[in-house]
């Protein structure tokens, strides 16, 4: 009961937290993204990264039946 | 995510430490595609027998395919930090590339009725994991002169680390033996050294003498201080007598070292008769 609410409580108030401040998060999420994709791309790890990505994808799904 | 595979961000003077921690990093992203697999342990609660044993042969395949892949990126990182290297000869990566396709075609021909969307699956997702991790390196790097210098160089430190055992352990004989065998490999290697038919034919004889010699010195090692030691040096020394007469064989045989002249003959008996002559 007692841990029930505990936990109900932090995921309430962390989903609180990002709701309210979803511009920032947003923001942020972007910048790191964009950040990545330009150092990715030039050291020329995209492909790689987006087919290791992808592969990860592929035998998650098909494993999950 | 990006030390799964670019090990040419550091710079190659890090090295051997820089290299170390490169070599553990390469690991990380090979353990995080592990997880994806981990729904497979679902099937062992759920299912039938055969789910289960097909769960766990698929984790088993999948578990080996990563090590292959994990064991061909290592040597492509040393491969690429080496000025001088020698093409991997089981493309391991390449390999693990297939038996990973092979676990998704299982995979999904649990999940598709007809045959022809697991097949190409699997194609794709051996396709996506050469993609992710690359080919093995194909050809042999460095300038044939430098590759014959290297293969040289190695020989001749591993063979003088040995004898260095050798006489460590403080036996006029056998150290005068190892001495023996050591000059008899590098000779013929040394005289060759402008030759690249002949160095190349007489590399692997010469490294197999050396992995020979090491497994022998360890074992002797092994039985100095305890009861066997005088079996365990006599049957060093027939080991080695066996090994340097085949290598000196061979060596005769390929035309690199021409037969013995008397001189020689009078010589080795000399050197064979000395510690007996001695001792009595």
């Amino acid at each position: 009961m007692v841990t029930a609410f505990i936990a109900l409580s932090i995921l309430l108030a962390s989903a609180l937290l990002v709701v309210g401040n979803l511009r920032m998060v947003a923001v942020d999420t972007f910048d790191a993204v964009a950040t990545y994709t330009r150092r990715a791309r030039k050291n020329g790890q995209l492909i790689r990264h987006i087919a290791y990505f992808a592969l990860w994808l592929m035998i998650f799904i098909m494993s999950y039946t | 995510m990006d030390h799964i595979h670019d090990t040419a961000e550091i710079a190659p003077d890090t090295a051997p430490d820089g290299l170390a921690v490169a070599r553990t990093q390469i690991e990380s992203g090979l353990n995080f595609l592990f997880l994806a697999a981990f729904p497979l342990l679902l099937w062992v609660f759920q299912d039938s027998f055969a789910g289960i044993a097909t769960a766990i042969a698929l984790l088993w395949v999948y578990s080996l395919a990563l090590r292959l892949i994990a064991a061909g990126q290592q040597i492509h990182h040393d491969y690429d930090h080496a000025d001088v290297a020698r093409a991997p000869r089981v493309p391991r990566k390449v390999i693990g590339a297939i038996l990973i396709g092979l676990v998704v075609l299982v995979l999904a021909g649990h999940k598709y009725d007809n045959l022809w969307i697991p097949g190409l699956t699997g194609v794709l997702a051996t396709g996506l994991a050469l993609a992710a991790f690359g080919p093995d390196p194909m050809r042999d790097k460095g300038s044939e002169r430098a590759r014959r210098q290297a293969t040289l160089d190695s020989v001749e430190t591993s063979l003088a680390s040995l004898t260095d055992r050798v006489a460590a352990l403080d036996d006029a004989t056998l150290t005068l033996k190892v001495e023996a065998a050591r000059r008899l490999v590098l000779g013929p290697m040394r005289r060759v050294s402008g030759n690249p038919g002949t160095v190349e034919r007489l590399d692997r004889p010469a490294r197999r003498v050396v992995e020979i010699m090491e497994h022998e010195i360890d074992r002797l090692e092994a039985a100095w201080n305890a009861q066997g030691h005088v079996f365990a040096r006599r049957r060093f020394l027939a080991k080695l007598d066996v090994m340097t007469d085949s290598f000196e064989t061979f060596a005769m045989q390929n035309g690199i070292r021409g037969s013995r002249d008397a001189f020689e003959r009078q010589a080795d008996k000399l050197i064979d008769r000395m510690p007996r002559e001695s001792a009595a």
